[in-house]
């Protein structure tokens, strides 16, 4: 008895040292920058500077975040592309999955090329898509025009003020299919053969053998991927950087270009920080609803 | 023999060349990238089957420039430093979760886990003026140290773990091994893909790490990449082929990986999906 809890406060002791560095690193680097910004969300602070005379303010940068209209409207957009961004890519890897679960020559170079974009650099991704969507002389564009669509009438892609958002979503899934891809390639291997063959036994066509037998079955990677993609979707920075830059206009001005934009530009750091924590906690309680949901299957 | 079969039914035909081509739209942006980088900045928007003679010289542009040296050697010993730190730190901390028992180590999870879920981009006030404080601007520290404690990687790690038997540390505890001991000497080796898939994965975000240089990253020759690659957009103003050349030169490292370990990177995706 006396052996085994000796035993057990070693290897408590161990277990400590073990985590220790790691533990250490997450409180300085990740633990503690969130609560320095709650904190400064409650300063009046104005300056890159680090100096410590800043007022106390409590909810005052809070109220002024949401009466601001323009900030209001950079987290709609957050919100809208988030939508976009989920949907497309719930739609596109369920079809690109079941497609590649298919047999055919040269499968695993197709799915090679759909992971691709996965891989590369954002900032690279912006510079080719800003070239094949260009609206003057893209190459796009450019396919339109022969197929006799107006000049008048093509579509400015990333240069429209209603296009620019719902395009920058397309493109940010193109770059992410691996992940629900593979994820759900994963889950099809495990759909019981018994079950098709049942199905295909009673008669039931490819579209009912997806929505009877193929979907049910899914559904457990279909949650895990939709929360995974629902969290991916906020962050968003990095590829409307090399997209748009938040325009043309304010079109594609996100939440976080925008807290870039009152931090860096105009030095607004206590309401910057106050939009840092209203998104950090709103993508919080989101992607705690829906985990609570998932857990329920 | 049952794909020359199928491959004799025209469904089946029609079926792989519908695939093929939206494989070949997946990779079409590359395919040109790669295509026009190789242009005179005149004949950027050519069709791409546009017959030209190839020119070099946007990728010598890119590469004589004063700072690209630089940059490639910060991209390169920020990534080897990192997945090498990044092991030493996460590996016996993984180990400690996987088989170790002690207090509150459910608690410490949940805590590693709730922080998963916020963007980084959400705290770049905070951090901005912690780093500056700290005294880590301009150094490739200030890339690194944050990268040591990424969660994805604990949890790659503990599920492998997870999944090697306990025996063996039961005959090694016998033996009279330490717990360090047990964890170098049968852990580790054991565990040659989950750490090929992390070291896979650290390469890939790492390497394309654009938020944290280009905020915390001031002096242009102690830059990235991948950030440079943006000031090569901004101030290469309308010559398209000199920023596609910069792009390929970018991501040609980062694909070469990919292909040739693309069964790490299936087995790691697959790995936290089906466990999640």
């Amino acid at each position: 008895m006396h052996r085994t809890s000796g035993r057990l406060k070693a290897e408590e002791r161990t277990a400590w040292l073990f985590l220790s560095l790691f533990t250490l690193l997450f409180i300085i680097f990740k633990l503690y920058p969130l609560v320095y910004g709650v904190a400064i969300s409650f300063l009046d602070r104005n300056s890159l500077k680090n100096v410590y005379s800043d007022k106390f303010v409590l909810f005052s940068n809070y109220l002024k975040v949401f009466s601001n209209k323009t900030t209001m409207q950079a987290f709609v957009r957050t919100f809208q592309f988030s939508a976009m961004y989920t949907v497309f890519t719930m739609t596109f890897s369920i079809l690109a999955a079941i497609l590649l679960n298919k047999e055919f020559r040269g499968r695993t170079a197709t799915r090679t090329m759909f992971y691709m974009p996965y891989v590369t650099n954002l900032i690279a991704i912006g510079v080719v898509w800003n070239y094949i969507l260009n609206p003057y002389k893209g190459p796009v564009n450019r396919l339109l025009l022969s197929l006799g669509i107006a000049e008048q009438n093509l579509p400015l892609w990333l240069s429209g003020n209603n296009s620019a958002l719902p395009v920058a979503a397309l493109i940010h899934t193109w770059v992410g299919l691996a992940f629900p891809v593979i994820t759900l390639l994963a889950a099809l291997q495990q759909v019981p053969r018994s079950l098709i063959e049942v199905a295909d036994l009673e008669g039931a066509g490819p579209l009912q053998r997806l929505r009877f037998v193929i979907l049910p079955s899914l559904k457990p990677a279909i949650l895990f991927i939709l929360t995974i993609t629902i969290i991916n979707s906020f962050k968003n920075y990095t590829v409307i950087m090399a997209l748009t830059e938040g325009g043309p206009g304010t079109a594609t001005q996100v939440a976080s270009m925008q807290i870039y934009a009152d931090a860096f530009k105009y030095f607004k750091l206590g309401i910057a920080s106050a939009e840092g924590t209203l998104l950090a906690l709103i993508i919080f309680i989101i992607s705690s609803l829906i985990q609570r949901k998932t857990y329920e299957y | 023999m049952n794909i020359e079969l199928q491959t004799k039914n025209p469904k089946q035909v029609f079926f792989t060349m519908v695939m093929w081509i939206f494989g070949l739209l997946m990779v079409y942006p590359f395919v040109s990238m790669v295509v026009i980088a190789f242009r005179p900045a005149g004949l950027a928007y050519r069709p791409l089957f546009y017959p030209t003679v190839p020119i070099a010289d946007n990728f010598i542009t890119v590469i004589s420039h004063p700072n690209f040296l630089n940059w490639s050697q910060n991209t390169i010993v920020t990534v080897v430093v990192s997945i090498v730190l990044r092991l030493m730190v996460t590996l016996p901390a993984s180990y400690a979760f996987a088989r170790l028992k002690f207090r509150g180590s459910k608690l410490l999870l949940l805590v590693f886990m709730l922080t998963l879920v916020v963007p980084s981009e959400t705290t770049m006030v905070p951090r901005y003026l912690y780093y500056k404080s700290l005294g880590l601007f301009d150094s490739l520290w200030v890339v690194i140290l944050p990268e040591l404690s990424e969660v994805f990687y604990l949890m790659l790690l503990i599920q492998f773990f997870q999944a090697i038997s306990r025996d063996l540390n039961e005959a090694a505890c016998i033996d009279g091994a330490s717990q360090l001991f047990i964890l170098a000497r049968i852990y580790v080796p054991l565990s040659g893909p989950a750490i090929a898939t992390a070291v896979l994965f650290s390469f890939i975000n790492i390497w394309n790490n654009f938020l944290d240089p280009y905020l915390f990253i001031t002096s242009i020759d102690r830059q990235m990449l991948t950030p440079a690659l943006k000031y090569f957009q901004e101030r290469g103003g309308a010559n398209v082929p000199v920023q596609l050349a910069g792009s390929a030169i970018a991501i040609i490292p980062i694909v070469l990986l990919f292909i040739f370990t693309q069964k790490y990177f299936v087995e790691g995706i697959t790995n936290a999906g089906i466990k999640g």
